[in-house]
């Protein structure tokens, strides 16, 4: 090669690297300038947003895709603000309306609690009192006091029904309440149906002797699984509405077993209920008032009471037949021992036999 | 009644309420018992320990010491676990609060007042002394 072109190209070169080096600095501080510093205060502000600082946004814009995207995030930004705010608002609304249902839940469990102490204080005191009439009544008829003139008697046998009734009255309301507070209490076991009414017809034996009617059961091998002094108070009931109401014939409790069930049937040949009278019946402190005249005055709630406990305790009670001038049967069912209903009963009324009473 | 005199019959009425408290203290006295009273669970407490009655008629609800608490304290105490006590109140057995299963097992008769009548509780209390003292 001869020095004239080694001289041409080394010329070259170095126009060259004349020419393009200032235009790549240029082009680089371009670069710099208008898109990596941009970048870099994007990147540094949305890094701020990131960790929260929603205040923050991106103050210098240019009239490029850049600032459009600048502002396109401040818009971003803002927006996020708002909901935040919004979310937190409804946040803090929520927190004090949880707040005031909690007071208004606590304030009405006290409450409660008040009434259910004043309905017991109260059952309290007024049993107390005619707790005594009663026993002093039954101690005059006993001749404690002396001889009992026969004038006295009779009014001191009414003071004493009175009295009866009031108890039965205090203690039927009691149950009522507790039954619509759902505070039932249940002490269940296996228990024969038959002892149990045995017991009952044993007591009420006086009262139909008295009356001249018959009063007769069946013997009952079957255990059922119940809270006996329930089931005797339903039984109770049944019977004395039926001495009630019955004057001269029969009344006889008798058992009939169907599936998990033991059906107790308390049939009587009494007054007889109509058929719109039945349903009414059931209701609280009904009584049949046609049919009351002269007889004695129950509390209207007994059979409101005894298909509660019936029921709570798994079964039903219902009238079975009636027929007006010749009688009626009512039927209770209750669950018998070691079956599937039974357990089912022991499960929802949470076993009361060993625990705390 | 016949076997009065034949066995020892010093009862304890611990109940708060006056007119009742006359009430049973009078028919256990025509009864030929020894009777002695208290108006609350400590003083019958006391009673108790002191006099060794036979039998206990406790109430259940009384000011300062209930009958539950005084049952417990009654059965917890050597000098007092012995004596057997029944309860006469007019709170059904399952509304009683605090009367566990075991402290129910440590009563002789569960009373309710508006049941059974003073008769009934004085009939109750001889059978079961003499049916103890025949043990």
């Amino acid at each position: 090669m001869t020095s004239l072109v080694k001289f041409t190209i080394i010329k070259l070169i170095i126009i060259t690297i004349l020419i393009v080096t200032p235009i790549t600095l240029l082009i680089w501080f371009l670069l710099r300038v208008y898109v990596v510093k941009p970048i870099e205060y994007f990147n540094k502000i949305t890094k701020i947003i990131a960790t929260g600082n929603l205040g923050r946004k991106i103050e210098y814009l240019s009239n490029d895709e850049l600032g459009e995207l600048g502002q396109n995030i401040n818009t971003m930004v803002k927006n996020l603000s708002t909901a935040f705010q919004s979310m937190a608002t409804s946040l803090r609304s929520e927190k004090i309306k949880e707040k005031e249902l909690q007071n208004a839940n606590e304030k009405l469990k006290e409450l409660d609690k008040v009434k259910d102490e004043f309905v017991s204080i109260a059952s309290h005191e007024l049993r107390t009192p005619m707790t005594a009439v009663k026993g002093l009544i039954s101690m005059i008829f006993e001749g404690d006091f002396g001889s009992l003139s026969e004038e006295l008697k009779d009014p001191l046998s009414d003071i004493a029904v009175s009295t009866d009734r009031l108890i039965q009255l205090v203690n039927d309301m009691l149950d009522t309440s507790r039954i619509e507070a759902g505070r039932l209490k249940f002490l269940l076991g296996d228990f024969s149906a038959g002892d149990l009414a045995s017991e009952i017809l044993s007591l009420l034996k006086p009262l139909t002797d008295e009356k001249g009617i018959v009063l007769e059961t069946q013997p009952a091998a079957e255990k059922i699984y119940t809270d006996p002094n329930k089931f005797k108070q339903i039984l109770s009931n049944l019977i004395g509405n039926s001495i009630k109401f019955t004057d001269s014939g029969r009344i006889s409790v008798s058992f009939r077993v169907n599936g998990e069930y033991l059906c107790v049937c308390i049939s009587d040949t009494g007054l007889g209920i109509s058929r719109e009278d039945r349903e009414k019946l059931f209701g609280k402190f009904t009584q049949i008032s046609t049919t009351q005249t002269g007889r004695p005055k129950g509390t209207g709630l007994g059979l409101y009471i005894s298909r509660e406990f019936a029921r709570k305790l798994g079964g039903d009670l219902w009238i079975e037949s009636s027929e007006i001038g010749k009688g009626s049967t009512f039927v209770f069912s209750s669950t018998r021992s070691g079956t599937a209903a039974a357990k089912k009963v022991g499960e929802s009324l949470q076993m009361f036999v060993d625990m705390e009473i | 009644m016949c076997y009065s005199e034949n066995i020892d019959m010093r009862v304890l009425i611990v109940e708060d309420d006056p007119i009742l408290l006359k009430m049973y203290r009078e028919k256990f006295e025509k009864s030929d018992f020894d009777v002695d009273t208290a108006v609350e669970g400590e003083a019958g407490l006391f009673k108790a320990i002191n006099d060794q009655p036979d039998f206990i008629v406790l109430d259940l609800m009384m000011p300062k010491m209930d009958g539950v608490q005084a049952l417990k304290k009654l059965k917890e105490d050597v000098r007092t676990k012995n004596i057997p006590v029944a309860i006469l109140t007019v709170i059904p057995q399952d509304q009683a609060s605090g009367l566990t299963k075991e402290l129910s097992d440590q009563i002789v008769y569960y009373w309710m007042k508006d049941v059974v009548k003073p008769s009934g509780v004085v009939e109750d209390t001889k059978k079961y002394l003499l049916d103890t003292k025949n043990d």
